[in-house]
């Protein structure tokens, strides 16, 4: 096994070599000090950091919509994916299956088409555009990533610690509220770093209905790449990656969980 | 180990552990407030407007009222005119090749995840599902910069005293290059999660009785890996065939997808009824790709246990 295990190796290597290069280059490049997307190789500057927090179109998408956006629609999906979670590994239904696939549709529909329907309602009430839209659909992706971590976690929990409370005198509601869930916050925790991540890094939905007032930092970056804009887009696109790095740094070694889905 | 503990386990994970009777969630009032919010989110942002969308598809376009509801079969008519099913042809393509590249790369680079111990695994998830969780635009401007025609490659090339040789931008293989990239993960975690739940001393024994490291990975790995591998391809598919941001940025005009036609129909061309009808087929072509893939992975198992099956009863003759 040893000389194929090295070529695995070689390959593993290669193969995150490949994930990450396009990570890798953007953050090079924001700190180049000429104009031109190149990988600054004597010379570093934070120019482009500056005129990214400067330009109030990148700060804006960035401070009042992307973050909003993704504080809302990440708390309310981890309440609706933690409420879902229980419910589908407590209530031993028959249809139990059924309601799990019927849970995890928005990770089937391709995004795009949830955005193109969202749109289309939102067109004909005349509130197309508007940031609550943009909170439902995010929230419509990030519960499923919720219910998937949260579930595992319920399902993680030793059964006789809820037993043994209600042995010692609670209701099974107290026993629910006081043993289980304060054992349940990581995997919530988690569930709900998942969804912001999800609402701040989609751009297949926002691309549909974002409007004017609600372009988010991605759509925002989209559209300046599009027209071929200077380093600040490999600015904020680095600051994107700081944030969604962080995050998952966090998720993993504060919260000592493991990272799968 | 009977096959069937094993097949239970690729399938729906560890078992539950039952919960005390009687336990929160349990009551029939209770999986109302537990599952009523969701289910009203599902409904009122997910079915009703795709309910919508289905309706407006069969509608006819009107350029001021965007459509009348008078029903008519031309916006599906008009998918089978030679320049959309080529879009369409061309999105199946891309799709299809992505997800066999994600096979190749990432089905071995699960495999030493799942063996490789726990300190690099924990690395290797991280370097795995952060990158997948950053923004898809984020990933092609990364693509864009190493790839373009004053990109970072052809920057090395000049520098090192040749020409220019990387003239993939804007073609169909730099949009499959970072749809590869965006979907890998996708397949390697579902991957990963069926293989570490492949005993090793399954893998121990088959080495034992002489199996080669790559008959060990096709006769033992892959057969019980193939759940696993299946959810992830589809996956992958999915997420491939329903891009917009990659194709626009790195595709040009002869690599445009359907989700480039469906936001210039709906957004730019303002023709609803049109663009709904290529959204259904969106959907067709998903449901097509979820169903292929279970009726795949039965199949798999059943040609397993037959085989097991057929094994056990030479090894009792």
């Amino acid at each position: 096994m040893h000389g194929s295990s090295t070529a695995l190796r070689v390959l593993a290597t290669l193969v995150f070599a490949f994930l990450l290069a396009p990570l890798l280059v953007v953050v090079l490049v924001s700190f180049s000090p000429t104009p031109a997307f190149r990988i600054p190789t004597t010379e570093f500057s934070l120019d482009w950091y500056r005129k990214f927090f400067g330009m109030a179109q990148f700060r804006d998408g960035l401070f009042l919509v992307s973050l909003p956006v993704a504080l809302a629609s990440g708390s309310l999906a981890t309440l609706l994916g933690t409420l879902a979670a229980v419910y589908l590994v407590r209530s031993g239904l028959a249809s139990r299956a059924a309601m799990e696939s019927f849970f995890m549709l928005p990770l089937l529909i391709p995004s795009i088409l949830l955005g193109a329907a969202l749109y289309l309602v939102a067109a004909r009430m005349g509130v197309a555009g508007q940031a609550w839209t943009l909170v439902l659909g995010h929230t419509l992706l990030g519960v499923p990533y919720v219910i998937r971590v949260v579930g595992a976690g319920l399902v993680a929990i030793d059964p006789r610690l809820e037993e043994a409370a209600v042995n010692l005198g609670c209701t099974s509601r107290q026993a629910f509220l006081r043993v289980v869930l304060p054992l349940l916050k990581p995997a919530m925790f988690s569930g709900a770093i998942f969804a912001f991540i999800v609402s701040f890094s989609d751009v297949n939905l926002a691309l549909f209905v974002a409007g004017p007032g609600t372009t988010t930092l991605p759509i925002h970056v989209f559209s300046q790449i599009f027209w071929e804009g200077d380093p600040t887009i490999a600015a904020a696109s680095a600051l994107q990656i700081l944030v969604v790095g962080v995050l998952i740094l966090t998720m993993q070694r504060l919260l000592k969980l493991r990272l799968s889905l | 180990m009977r096959p069937t503990s094993i097949s239970s386990r690729v399938e729906g994970g560890a078992p539950a552990p039952r919960p005390p009777r009687g336990a929160a969630g349990d009551a029939p009032s209770a999986r109302v407030w537990l599952s009523g919010p969701y289910v009203v989110l599902l409904l009122v942002a997910l079915v009703v407007p795709l309910a919508h969308l289905g309706a407006i598809s069969i509608f006819t376009h009107h350029p001021r009222l965007m459509f009348v509801a008078e029903p008519t079969l031309e916006n599906y008519a008009r998918l089978l005119q030679p320049y959309y099913l080529e879009v369409l042809v061309r999105t199946l393509r891309i799709g299809l090749v992505t997800t066999l590249c994600c096979m190749v790369l990432g089905v071995p680079l699960a495999y030493w995840l799942a063996r490789c111990g726990p300190t690099a695994l924990g690395i290797g998830l991280f370097l795995l599902v952060m990158p997948m969780m950053v923004s898809t635009v984020v990933r092609a401007f990364g693509w864009m910069i190493i790839l373009g025609r004053n990109g970072v490659i052809n920057q090395i090339s000049v520098g090192l005293g040749f020409e220019r040789w990387l003239f993939v931008m804007n073609t169909e293989t730099a949009v499959v290059i970072a749809l590869v990239q965006i979907c890998l993960p996708l397949l390697v975690l579902p991957t990963l999660a069926s293989i570490e739940r492949i005993p090793r001393s399954l893998e121990e024994a088959a080495a034992n009785l002489g199996a080669s490291p790559v008959q060990l990975f096709r006769r033992v790995i892959l057969p019980l890996a193939a759940p696993g591998i299946a959810s992830g391809a589809v996956l992958a598919f999915l997420v491939a065939i329903g891009v917009v941001v990659t194709p626009a940025l790195m595709g040009g005009r002869g690599s445009r997808m359907i989700g480039n036609e469906i936001y210039d129909q709906l957004i730019t061309a303002l023709n609803w009824p049109f663009a709904s009808a290529m959204a259904i087929a969106l959907i067709a072509i998903v449901l097509g790709a979820v169903i292929a893939s279970r009726a795949a992975a039965a199949a798999a198992e059943r040609f397993r246990r037959e085989a097991a099956r057929r094994r056990a009863s030479a090894g009792g003759a």
